[in-house]
């Protein structure tokens, strides 16, 4: 057992279980779904640890959640899965039902119930891009890593959801 | 809704003990696998975790030895006197602090009325000490002043503001009281004392006496005023 990796864990435990817990929960709208995930993402997460130098542990455990999101949409089936081949063709890439519907088991506040509510209007492929960055402040650059695409398109995402996100709001 | 406010979607957040419960079953199920691996999460203190950057852990203790060098500095130089090294935080820090918490002339005029006490004060245990001299009879004289000044002018504004007589006629009366007692005092010291003091102490002495007949003045002059309105 190597300690530094233990430490290289429990880092990225302390300091992302937040953020992976809402990117996760926003998606499946259901807690203890969402804790599954979780759970499933970090286990993945240190099978890779072991494996293989990880520079951006953050990036990497988004993908995992992101990834096991995609499986368990495709798994349950009852919600229409899209596929789109883009910018990306050699992925598929999946649009989800984020934002819609009632998040079970969180007691999520009146002012972000309508945050959510606002973010449902935008085409998911924004929505993806404007969350990462607006709620979860992370770079364009740590965005394109978790998304598979480049940095570019994913400036090009954040600069129109934000053009419609405010047109939407009238602002 | 602007942009920032997108920041509000992370209020959601899992508990402290959610998460240490969710780290266990993760860490129960890699020591399954690998029995050698050792994982541990605490839940951190709402104080560990303001503290747990050491910036804030600097500032923080900087800040509390700050704190205590300076309040037992502003404690010790509450008995200081003049020419002790404590005398300049006493009259220049210490005593000012209260400026800030009494608002009202009335409260301000008593504060004055205490610093005046304290400056005689400083007179007597001077002397009684055999350690006034010409230099630190000036200096307390020139408080003193400041501190007459600062009364004089608290009774102006009672005056002006609320023509409260009675709470005057109070504050001005226990002054008197006690500046009789200690200008009794003063008396006796000056004849103690080596004769480049007594210059000091008379003019302190004349200036409890001009207050003495400043204040019959005012009075006779308030009268005659309401003598004049009821016969107007």
């Amino acid at each position: 057992m190597n300690p530094h990796l233990s430490k290289l864990f429990e880092k990225a435990y302390r300091e992302n279980t937040d953020a992976l817990f809402r990117f996760v929960l926003y998606r499946v709208s259901d807690k203890d779904q969402a804790l599954d995930i979780v759970e499933d993402t970090y286990l993945r997460f240190w099978q890779t640890l072991q494996k293989e130098a990880v520079l951006e542990p953050r990036a990497l455990l988004y993908r995992i959640a992101r990834n096991l999101v995609i499986d368990w949409y495709k798994k349950k089936k009852s919600i229409p899965v899209q596929t789109f081949a883009g910018e990306n063709s050699e992925k598929t890439e999946v649009f989800m039902d984020m934002f819609e519907g009632n998040i079970i088991g969180v007691d999520v506040k009146l002012e972000a119930k309508m945050i959510i509510e606002k973010m449902a209007g935008l085409e998911p492929i924004y929505r993806e891009a404007v969350y990462l960055r607006y709620v979860e402040e992370l770079s364009p650059k740590e965005i394109a890593e978790i998304l598979g695409v480049s940095s570019n398109v994913i400036s090009v995402r954040i600069n129109r959801g934000v053009s419609l996100l405010k047109s939407l709001l009238h602002i | 809704m602007k942009m920032h406010e997108l920041k509000k979607l992370k209020d959601i957040k899992l508990s402290d003990l959610e998460k240490k419960e969710l780290f266990k079953r993760i860490s129960n199920t890699i020591l399954k696998k690998d029995s050698d691996t050792k994982l541990s999460y605490s839940i951190p203190s709402p104080f560990f975790s303001f503290s747990i950057r050491s910036s804030f852990l600097k500032v923080g203790f900087s800040a509390i030895f700050l704190l205590s060098i300076t309040s037992a500095t502003a404690f010790a130089s509450l008995d200081a006197l003049p020419g002790d090294v404590l005398y300049g935080v006493k009259t220049n820090f210490v005593e000012k602090i209260p400026n800030f918490i009494y608002f009202t002339p009335e409260s301000r005029a008593e504060y004055s009325f205490k610093k005046i006490e304290n400056r005689v004060d400083e007179f007597e245990r001077l002397s009684a000490k055999g350690k006034l001299t010409k230099e630190k009879t000036e200096r307390i004289e020139k408080d003193l002043n400041k501190n007459f000044n600062d009364f004089d002018e608290n009774i102006r504004q009672i005056r002006e503001r609320a023509k409260d007589n009675n709470n005057i006629n109070r504050l001005e009366g226990e002054l008197e009281v006690s500046l009789e007692q200690h200008s009794e005092k003063i008396k006796k010291i000056r004849e103690k004392e080596r004769e480049e003091n007594k210059q000091a102490l008379e003019s302190v002495i004349e200036r409890v006496r001009n207050r003495k007949e400043n204040k019959q003045k005012n009075e006779e002059n308030i009268k005659h005023e309401e003598r004049n309105a009821t016969e107007d």
